[in-house]
């Protein structure tokens, strides 16, 4: 009875004040007063529904929530929480590791290293690669004469290849057992040597050609 | 403990004082959760994936701030993302449901599925069933009608005037002005009350006069 009373005299107190909410006319204080006890008071919400139907989902604001719908609601956060952070393995993490473990971490990055190392020099175009010696290595020696000044064909002023053993030049004699005179003579495309030897009544050329292109 | 404690606790990343913590604030992040997406399902999701965030981002929380509304805003950002992504799945079923026709011999359209009875009904004397029961209806009724709504005004009506927070409170979780706040309810109810009358006039007759 005591309740009832109190909330009646809590719908006198607001009842005044109803149109004027409805209007949204009324200061934040009271229009909170009116929409708090039109929450809990079904009967003033009723009332008011006519002018303000927006009222009707006020009933939400003390909706209880479904039996069981967050029952181990928490606990399934925590879990989550768990599994996240043991998923998660920090940077350097690998310095703790077990042994093996360690070791599996800093061979891996070399064998990558080691693998990317032996592609890049063993790739096309390199001549050590077809078993050709490296620069100023493995030079045999070289039995002709290059004429003083030889340059490519089409490259005015270079010299022949480097990768070509210089030898010092030697007066020909031009008698028989000379060595034969070599100069290049090739083309863009591939390198061609052209061998005379003088003296010894045969002066038919013969021709070396040298193609990087070709593999074999 | 106090919530204070609660607080500093997680932040160092004592599971412990962060569950009791989620006791503590569950039932408010779900709801509103649940009265932006209208669903409960997701917004169980939604809610779950806060509170995840929340322990991530505590430590940045200063002492002193209002950690409600921090938590608030947490919630209805991850809530309006999810929106976003069930988006046209959702607006077009709270848009299928207004267009279904109105209740033949009737002058009115009606809303679909409203039960005149649970209309009728103020939720006065009403037995614990019939009272979960029309609260269902009533949210059926904001999710179909919501969807009217734009994001702002629906966010600015679920937080003042269903979760029943300041409009102090709302500008600081939307990072807007108050008198702003107050412009967007103003829009959402205007156009609550008039789609409630339009499609839901059941529930806009006087009450019944008793008798005694």
């Amino acid at each position: 009875m005591k309740e009832q009373g109190m909330k009646r005299d809590a719908c006198r107190e607001v009842e005044p004040l109803l149109s004027s909410c409805a209007a949204g006319a009324l200061d934040e204080p009271s229009e909170r007063r009116v929409l708090d006890h039109l929450s809990v008071c079904a009967v003033c919400r009723a009332a008011q529904m006519e002018r303000d139907p927006s009222v009707l989902f006020l009933e939400l604001r003390r909706t209880p929530l479904t039996d069981g719908l967050l029952d181990g609601f928490a606990v399934g956060v925590r879990r989550r929480l768990e599994s996240e952070a043991r998923s998660r393995v920090p940077v350097f993490g690998w310095i703790t590791a077990p042994g093996s473990r360690r070791l599996a971490y800093v061979a891996a990055p070399l064998m990558t290293l080691l693998l990317l190392g032996t592609l890049v020099l063993m790739r096309p175009g390199r001549p050590w690669r077809r078993g050709a010696p490296a620069p100023g290595q493995g030079a045999v020696g070289w039995p002709f004469v290059v004429p003083q000044g030889s340059t490519r064909p089409g490259n005015p002023g270079v010299q022949a290849p480097g990768s070509l053993p210089l030898v010092p030049l030697a007066p020909s004699t031009g008698g028989p057992g000379s060595p034969p005179l070599m100069e290049e003579v090739g083309s863009p495309g591939a390198r061609v040597y052209r061998f005379t030897i003088e003296g010894g009544g045969d002066e038919t050329p013969i021709y070396f050609v040298v193609d990087e292109s070709i593999d074999i | 403990m106090d919530e204070h404690d609660l607080i500093r606790r997680s932040a160092a990343g004592d599971l412990d004082a962060f569950e009791a913590l989620i006791e503590r604030k569950q039932e408010r992040v779900f709801w509103i959760a649940c009265h932006i997406v209208g669903d409960e399902e997701l917004a169980r999701d939604v809610a779950q994936e806060v509170f995840v965030r929340l322990f991530r981002v505590i430590r940045r929380f200063r002492a002193g701030g209002h950690f409600d509304a921090w938590l608030h805003r947490i919630a209805t950002n991850l809530a309006i993302d999810s929106l976003r992504r069930e988006r046209p799945h959702r607006e077009a079923a709270a848009l299928d449901a207004i267009r279904e026709p109105a209740t033949p011999g009737e002058g009115i359209p009606t809303g679909p599925g409203t039960n005149p009875s649970l209309a009728s009904s103020r939720g006065e004397h009403e037995s614990p069933a019939g009272d979960a029961l029309r609260r269902r209806e009533v949210r059926r009724i904001f999710t179909v009608l919501s969807s009217l709504l734009t994001r702002k005004q629906r966010l600015a009506f679920v937080l003042r005037e269903i979760e029943g927070l300041t409009t102090g409170e709302v500008a600081g979780i939307m990072k807007t002005r108050e008198s702003t706040v107050r412009n967007h309810i103003l829009q959402a109810r205007r156009i609550l009350q008039e789609e409630v009358r339009r499609r839901y006039p059941e529930y806009c007759r006087p009450p019944h006069p008793k008798k005694d």
